[in-house]
């Protein structure tokens, strides 16, 4: 993952939309996420789980990706989208 | 390149107290309003406030200060009638804001401050209540701290030691933010010359592309250009009223007759008219009113209809002693043929758009489009990004 910057956004930045932000995952049954605590510090508990896939890619170059994706259904009836970063470790919530 | 930083500390104060006759002898701030709170635009010198400080804490400073209501529109008029006069030397003249400007030399160095100083005197009527400080340079912040150091009638040429004459300089007089003011002054880096003992490496590494510039600026190196003023085209139509009038009615029949008059005028022509202030003295204060239109409007009718659902809201401190309309932001000439291609009316929407928005927002509101940059990428965060828009 590419450090923020800290930069503020200014006229003169260029910003990728979707970039991922961190955030806490706790693990249940079947290594699956069962709890999910956002950013702002809330914690959600995953309904269930709606879809999930696996990206790999750039493993020819210094800084490789691998990451597992999940598409899940949160307790608010919201849906959103999380992925394990399989190299650096952590959790993050990305939208498509 | 050879620069004249022309500077009027404490602008619009002199500006008021000129308009009043000098009557306003007591202290007084001039204040601004903006949507949730009000700020000091300016004040008489030597009272312990700062521009931008909330009304609330300046006045737990003073208590009992006089306070008056920002005509900005009347300053700039006199801010730009003032810089007119530096046409003739040169048609390149900056107006960084209110009381600070740079007029481009051209390299005239047979120009010397006391001819500007005394071209100026000569020209302009304000100059004897103004207190107009000017310093010359070979760019513009020699030329700003020049400025700095002058007296009212007694121009400062940066002299070619530059070195010598910036190191005393505080760094308060650098244009950088405050959170790099701060900075310098938690390393200990309180003048110009401080500043000088340093590389420009740890600068750079510190305060990034503000090192680079806090560093050539304290080495007396500016290359900033020069950029020509923007003048605001406004037409202002007045009108008094024998007894102050407060029933809508009757204010709706004055803004009615002024705004025939703006629509007619010839430095309209066809265009439309995106923003209209309209201002009066009333028994107790200054009543103003911004409206902006969107979009332009071309015709005093509907302008009409508009200031009238505008104005039912609105609660007028007193009755109108006089009401002034001021239309500004006049569009490019508007046409009514359909375009055949559609994408290119789209594109004048846009800009119309947007130039609504600078009215709204100010000079520069932050503007982006979403552009695809690799929509194939697997990888979510390389599809799109955000880029500033340009029209």
């Amino acid at each position: 993952m590419v450090k923020n910057t800290g930069t503020p956004y200014g006229l003169n930045t260029f910003r990728p939309l979707n970039i991922p932000e961190p955030c806490n995952v706790q693990m249940g049954k079947h290594d699956k996420p069962q709890i999910i605590t956002k950013k702002h510090g809330k914690s959600l508990s995953v309904l269930s789980i709606k879809d999930t896939w696996r990206v790999d890619d750039e493993w020819w170059t210094n800084h490789p990706i691998s990451r597992q994706y999940y598409t899940i259904l949160l307790e608010n009836l919201s849906r959103t989208t999380i992925f394990i970063d399989r190299i650096g470790g952590g959790w993050y919530e990305q939208g498509l | 390149m050879l620069v004249a930083t022309v500077l009027i500390p404490n602008f619009a104060f002199h500006v008021e107290r000129n308009r009043s006759l000098n009557i306003l002898t007591s202290p007084f701030l001039i204040v601004e309003r903006h949507p949730k709170h009000l700020t000091v635009m300016d004040f008489t010198p030597g009272l312990p406030v700062q521009v931008g400080m909330k009304i609330e804490k300046a006045l737990a400073k003073i208590p009992k200060v006089r306070l008056i209501d920002a005509d900005i529109l009347y300053y700039e008029k006199t801010w730009h009638e003032f810089l007119d006069i530096f046409q003739l030397y040169s048609s390149s003249i900056e107006s960084e804001r209110l009381g600070l400007a740079y007029v481009d030399l051209f390299d005239q160095s047979q120009i010397s401050a006391e001819d500007l100083s005394s071209f100026i005197s000569k020209k302009q009527q304000l100059s004897c209540s103004l207190p107009i400080q000017i310093g010359i340079g070979k760019n513009k912040y020699l030329a700003y701290i020049a400025a700095r150091r002058a007296k009212p009638g007694e121009p400062v040429i940066a002299p070619s030691n530059v070195k010598d004459f910036l190191a005393p300089t505080s760094i308060d007089y650098l244009p950088i933010s405050p959170k790099s003011h701060s900075a310098l002054k938690e390393f200990g880096l309180l003048t110009l010359g401080d500043i000088t003992h340093y590389p420009i490496g740890p600068m750079q590494a510190q305060f990034g592309n503000e090192g680079r510039l806090i560093w050539n600026l304290a080495h007396g190196n500016d290359s900033r250009p020069i950029t020509n003023r923007i003048q605001r085209e406004v037409i202002t139509e007045k009108m008094s009223f024998a007894s102050p009038i407060d029933i809508l009615t009757t204010i709706m029949v004055a803004v009615e007759v002024l705004l025939k008059r703006i629509f007619t005028h010839p430095q309209r022509r066809g265009r439309g008219v995106m923003q209209i202030d309209l201002q009066a003295n009333t028994e107790k204060e200054r009543w103003t009113k911004n409206i902006v239109f969107r979009p332009a409007q071309e015709t005093w009718t509907k302008c009409l209809r508009i200031i009238e659902r505008k104005l039912e809201r609105e609660s007028f401190p007193g009755g109108l002693e006089d009401l002034q309309i001021i239309a500004s932001e006049l569009t490019k000439e508007l046409g009514h043929q359909k375009s055949l291609f559609s994408n290119h009316r789209k594109k004048e929407q846009l800009g119309e758009l947007i130039k609504t928005l600078e009215v709204q927002l100010g000079p520069k509101p932050h503007l982006w489009q979403v552009r695809e940059i690799e929509p194939w990428s697997r990888i979510p965060e390389r599809r799109m990004a955000l880029i500033p828009f340009v029209p």
